[in-house]
C-alpha cells in the first residue's frame, strides 16, 4: 500500500534534507531517522524518510539469492 | 543497487526452484493460496509477472490493504461534504475518482469545488498558506503514511497556521489482520506482509499469526528478487511444516521497526475504532487525533453531517477486499462497473483487486 | 510599465490590438506568409497531401525541455511525419486570458519562430483572441498543418504485419516524466524530448526504407499507442522489458510518483514499425542524426489475432498484458 524509494542524502539542516533519487534532487523530511549521515541511503515514502537502508543487510539478501541459486544448479 | 532487485540473472533460477518445490509438497490442493496485504504487492505481483508465471502453483489473493479501497462510503461522503462548503481539499490522487452515496470529488471538482492532489502531505503546508479558504488533508493511510500525516499536524501547530485540518481516516494493519484471519480460517496458505508499513511497526504484531492460525509468513519487499525471495521463504516454510514469520525484506525492515516513527506517531494519535468497507467498524483498527490535537480534526470542527442513509448497491468490493469472493464473481463487473465508471473503490485505485482483473484480462 | 500584461482591449481590433499583433509579427516575421490578408494562398503540389488539426494546453506552459508554443509546433509536425509526410505550411490560432504577460508570450512566440524556421515551415494563417479572466488557462494554442507525402507506400495503424520489428526513435517517458518532476517539487536535470521527429522520418523514407506503420507516443504514452495499433492491425505486439530505454531519472521519478513510464507522454519520439529485414538500416540512419542515437528494437510483432493485445516480457520472463489505461496519471502514495 505504501510506495516507498530509497533517496541519498546530500545536505541536511534540521528536519529537512536535499537527497538524490536517480540523479534528482528532492527536498525530504528525516525527522524520524537520528543522526542520518550525508552519503546515507534512506527509504522515502511521500516526502518523508521512513527509515535507513542497511547496505550490509542489503548484500546479505542478494548474497542469499546466490546461494539458494547454487542450490538449484547442484542437484 | 535497486537494479540488481530488479533484473538479476540469479532470479530465473531461484523462481524455476520455487516452482519445482511446490510441485513436490506433499498433501497440498495446489495452486497455494498466498495473501499479499499490501495493494503495491499486489501491483508488483501483475507489474513484474508472477501472477501470470505461478498461474499453476501459486495463486494470488489481495488483501485490505489498498488504502483507497478499504475507506467507506460513508468517510468519502465526508470529503464531499467538507468540498461542498467551498473548502480547499488536498488528497491523493486515487481518492478523487471514488464514489461516496451520491457524488465522488471528482463531480465535485466538475461543479467548481478546488481539490488538489499532492505526492506528500507536507505540501498542504504551502497549500494553506497561500489561501484563505479552509484546507482540509484527507488523511488517509496506513502505518507507512502515519508519521508524515503526524509531522503534518505538528508542522500546522509549530508554525500556527488557522486554516489547516484533517479529515482522519488513518487505519492500522495488526487488528484488521486479525479480524480478516479469524473469518478466514484455514483457506490461506501463506501471507505475504506489507513491507513498509512493516518499516515502521517491525515483524514482531505478526508473530501471533503463525503462533494462532498456524500461517506461514514473509515481510517481503517489491522488487522481483525480493518478491522472489519472500515466496520462497513460504513454500520453504509450508515445506518444512514450521510456520514462522520470516523477514525478507531486512535492509529496510527491522524486528522492532522504527521507534522514532512509533513515537511520532503516538504523540499526535491514539488507537480508535474505525469503520472499514465490507468490514463494518473493527476495534482499535484506526487512529484519531489525541486531546492534544483535536482542534485540527475537520470533522470535529465543521461538524461534518452525513447521512447514515446505506444505499443498496450490488457491489461486492467488501467480500472481495476480505478475500471470500472475487472480482468475476461481482454482477456489475466489467457491465455496469469499469475503470471509467467505477461503482466501488476496488476499480477505482491502481491497485484495487477490480481494476487489476479488469486491465488484465482475468 | 503599465503594458506589461495582456487586456481584453488588444484583442478589440482597436489601437491596442495593433500593440499585440506588432508583437506577434516582429516576432514571426521570417516565418509568417501572406500577413495581412484573410486567407493563406500557397500552390498546392500534385501528389497526395495531409492534414493534421491540433489544441496545446499544458501546466506548466513553461517547462523544463520547451514551452506550449514549441510544443504546438512539434506536435503538429510530428502528426504529419506520421502518415509519411514533409511539414510545409502551419496555422496558428492563440487564445490568450486576460492579464497574461506580453514577456511570457514574446518566449512562446520565440520558440514557434525557432521551431518553425528550424524545421523549414511556413506560418500561412492565424488567428489571436484575448478572453477575459479564468476562461482559459494562461494560453491555448490551436493548429492546422499540411504536409507533402512522400512515403510511396501506406503508412498506417492497420498496416502492422506479423514478424515485423517494433523501433522506437529514444528513450521513453522524459516528456511526462519530466512534467509530472517538476509539478512534484523534484529539482532535475530531467527534460522534455519535445522535438521535431520529421527530419528523422524524411530521412528514413528518402533512404527508400519501408515502413509499415509509424505514430508518435503523446498522451496515454508507448502503450497506448501500440493498443491502438494491435486492435488496428488485428495482431498481438511482444515488447522485452530488458530492451526498452527508459533513463534512470526517468524510471526513478516514476517509481516515487507510482506511476508507469510505459504510459508516460513523449513530445519527440516515433515507434516505427517495420519488416524484420529493414531494421539494420533504420537504426543505421537513426543513430546517424542526435535525435534518433538512442533508437532501439524493442519488441517485434506476433501473430494475428481476434482479439489482439499488447504484451509485455518482463525480467523474469513472464508475458503481461499491457491494457489501455482509461486515466491520466496521478502521483499515488500506494
Amino acid at each position: 500500500m505504501c510506495l516507498a524509494v530509497p533517496y541519498r542524502i546530500i545536505s541536511k539542516e534540521g528536519n529537512k534534507a536535499i537527497a538524490d533519487v536517480f540523479g534528482m534532487k528532492k527536498e525530504i523530511d528525516i525527522r524520524i531517522i537520528e543522526d542520518v549521515e550525508i552519503d546515507e541511503y534512506v527509504l522515502v515514502h511521500a516526502g518523508f524518510a521512513i527509515q535507513r537502508v542497511n547496505q550490509q543487510d542489503a548484500k546479505e539478501t542478494l548474497e542469499l539469492l546466490t546461494e539458494l541459486c547454487e542450490a538449484e544448479s547442484k542437484p | 543497487m535497486t537494479d540488481k532487485f530488479r533484473n538479476n540473472p540469479e532470479l530465473k533460477p531461484l523462481l524455476n526452484k520455487i516452482k519445482h518445490d511446490v510441485a513436490a509438497l506433499d498433501g497440498k490442493a495446489l495452486p497455494l493460496k498466498f495473501m499479499e496485504v499490501c495493494g503495491t504487492h499486489t501491483v508488483s505481483i501483475l507489474k513484474f509477472g508472477f501472477r501470470h508465471y505461478f498461474k499453476d502453483s501459486i495463486k494470488f489473493l489481495s488483501g485490505p490493504g489498498c488504502p483507497v479501497c478499504v475507506t467507506s462510503a460513508c468517510d468519502i461522503d465526508k470529503m464531499i461534504y467538507l468540498a461542498q462548503q467551498g473548502h480547499h481539499i488536498v488528497t491523493f490522487g486515487d481518492l478523487i475518482k471514488v464514489p461516496g452515496t451520491h457524488s465522488s470529488l471528482e463531480k465535485e471538482i466538475a461543479k467548481g469545488a478546488t481539490v488538489d492532489v499532492v505526492y506528500s502531505p507536507l505540501d498542504a503546508l504551502n497549500i494553506a498558506r497561500n489561501t484563505k479558504k479552509e484546507v482540509n488533508f484527507i488523511a488517509v493511510g496506513f502505518e507507512t503514511t502515519i508519521p508524515v500525516i503526524a509531522g503534518l499536524v505538528l508542522d500546522t501547530y509549530a508554525q500556527q497556521i488557522k486554516n489547516l485540518s484533517i479529515l482522519c481516516l488513518i487505519k492500522t494493519m495488526p487488528n484488521v489482520l486479525r479480524f480478516l484471519l479469524s473469518q478466514l480460517k484455514g483457506e490461506i496458505d501463506g501471507m505475504i506482509m506489507p513491507g513498509h508499513v512493516s518499516v515502521i511497526i517491525g515483524s514482531e504484531p505478526y508473530e501471533f499469526i503463525p503462533r494462532e492460525y498456524g500461517i506461514p509468513c514473509t515481510v517481503a519487499g517489491f522488487e522481483p528478487v525480493d518478491l522472489g525471495l519472500g515466496i520462497q521463504a513460504l513454500v520453504s516454510q509450508i515445506a518444512l511444516g514450521s510456520p514462522a514469520v520470516d523477514n525478507r525484506y531486512k535492509r529496510m525492515v527491522k524486528s522492532e521497526g522504527n521507534r522514532a516513527a512509533q513515537e511520532l506517531i503516538s504523540a499526535v494519535f491514539q488507537e480508535c475504532d474505525v469503520a472499514w468497507r465490507g468490514f463494518g467498524s473493527i476495534p482499535k483498527s484506526g487512529l484519531c487525533l489525541n486531546e492534544e490535537f483535536i482542534n485540527f480534526d475537520a470533522e470535529k470542527r465543521f461538524h461534518i453531517k452525513v447521512n447514515d442513509e446505506v444505499v443498496q448497491s450490488a457491489c461486492i468490493c467488501g467480500d472481495i477486499i476480505a478475500g471470500r469472493k472475487s472480482p468475476i464473481d461481482c454482477t456489475l463487473f466489467r457491465k455496469k462497473c469499469t475503470p471509467e465508471n467505477p461503482i466501488g473503490p476496488c476499480m477505482v485505485s491502481f491497485e484495487g483487486a477490480c481494476a487489476a482483473f479488469y486491465k488484465y484480462g482475468e | 510599465m503599465g503594458n506589461n500584461t495582456i487586456l481584453l482591449s488588444h484583442g478589440s481590433g482597436g489601437k491596442q490590438s495593433k500593440e499585440l499583433l506588432d508583437l506577434i509579427y516582429r516576432t514571426l516575421s521570417h516565418v509568417v506568409i501572406n500577413h495581412g490578408e484573410d486567407s493563406g494562398v500557397f500552390h498546392a503540389n500534385e501528389g497526395k497531401v495531409a492534414i493534421t488539426t491540433d489544441s496545446y494546453t499544458i501546466d506548466p506552459i513553461f517547462f523544463p525541455g520547451g514551452n506550449i508554443g514549441k510544443l504546438a509546433i512539434c506536435g503538429t509536425t510530428n502528426d504529419l511525419a506520421m502518415v509519411g509526410a514533409i511539414p510545409k505550411y502551419i496555422t496558428l490560432s492563440l487564445i490568450i486570458e486576460e492579464g497574461f504577460g506580453f514577456d511570457d508570450l514574446k518566449k512562446i512566440l520565440i520558440a514557434i519562430r525557432d521551431e518553425t524556421e528550424k524545421g523549414n515551415i511556413s506560418i500561412i494563417a492565424g488567428d489571436t483572441k484575448i478572453v477575459s479572466k479564468g476562461k482559459v488557462d494562461k494560453i491555448f494554442i490551436n493548429t492546422a498543418g499540411y504536409g507533402e507525402i512522400i512515403s510511396k507506400d501506406t503508412i498506417s495503424s492497420q498496416n502492422a504485419e506479423s514478424q515485423d520489428a517494433v523501433i522506437i526513435t529514444g528513450d521513453i517517458g522524459d516528456h511526462g516524466a519530466a512534467i509530472m518532476a517538476y509539478r512534484n517539487g523534484f529539482e532535475s536535470s530531467l527534460k522534455s524530448d519535445c522535438a521535431n521527429v520529421a527530419p528523422l522520418i524524411k530521412a528514413l523514407l528518402e533512404h527508400g526504407v519501408k515502413i509499415h506503420a509509424l505514430r508518435d507516443p503523446t498522451r496515454g504514452g508507448l502503450a497506448s499507442i501500440l493498443n491502438e495499433i494491435v486492435a488496428s492491425s488485428k495482431v498481438n505486439i511482444v515488447l522485452e522489458e530488458e530492451k526498452l530505454p527508459i533513463k534512470e531519472s526517468v524510471s526513478g521519478v516514476c517509481d516515487a510518483l507510482g506511476i508507469d513510464p510505459l504510459y508516460m507522454a513523449c513530445e519527440g519520439r516515433a515507434v516505427i514499425i517495420c519488416p524484420q529485414d529493414q531494421t539494420d538500416k533504420v537504426l543505421e540512419i537513426l543513430h546517424n542524426e542526435t535525435l534518433g542515437e538512442n533508437a532501439q528494437v524493442i519488441g517485434r510483432v506476433a501473430e494475428k489475432s481476434d482479439t489482439p493485445k499488447l504484451f509485455l516480457k518482463t525480467f523474469i520472463g513472464a508475458n503481461r498484458i499491457l491494457p489501455l489505461l482509461s486515466r491520466e496519471q496521478t502521483p499515488r502514495i500506494c
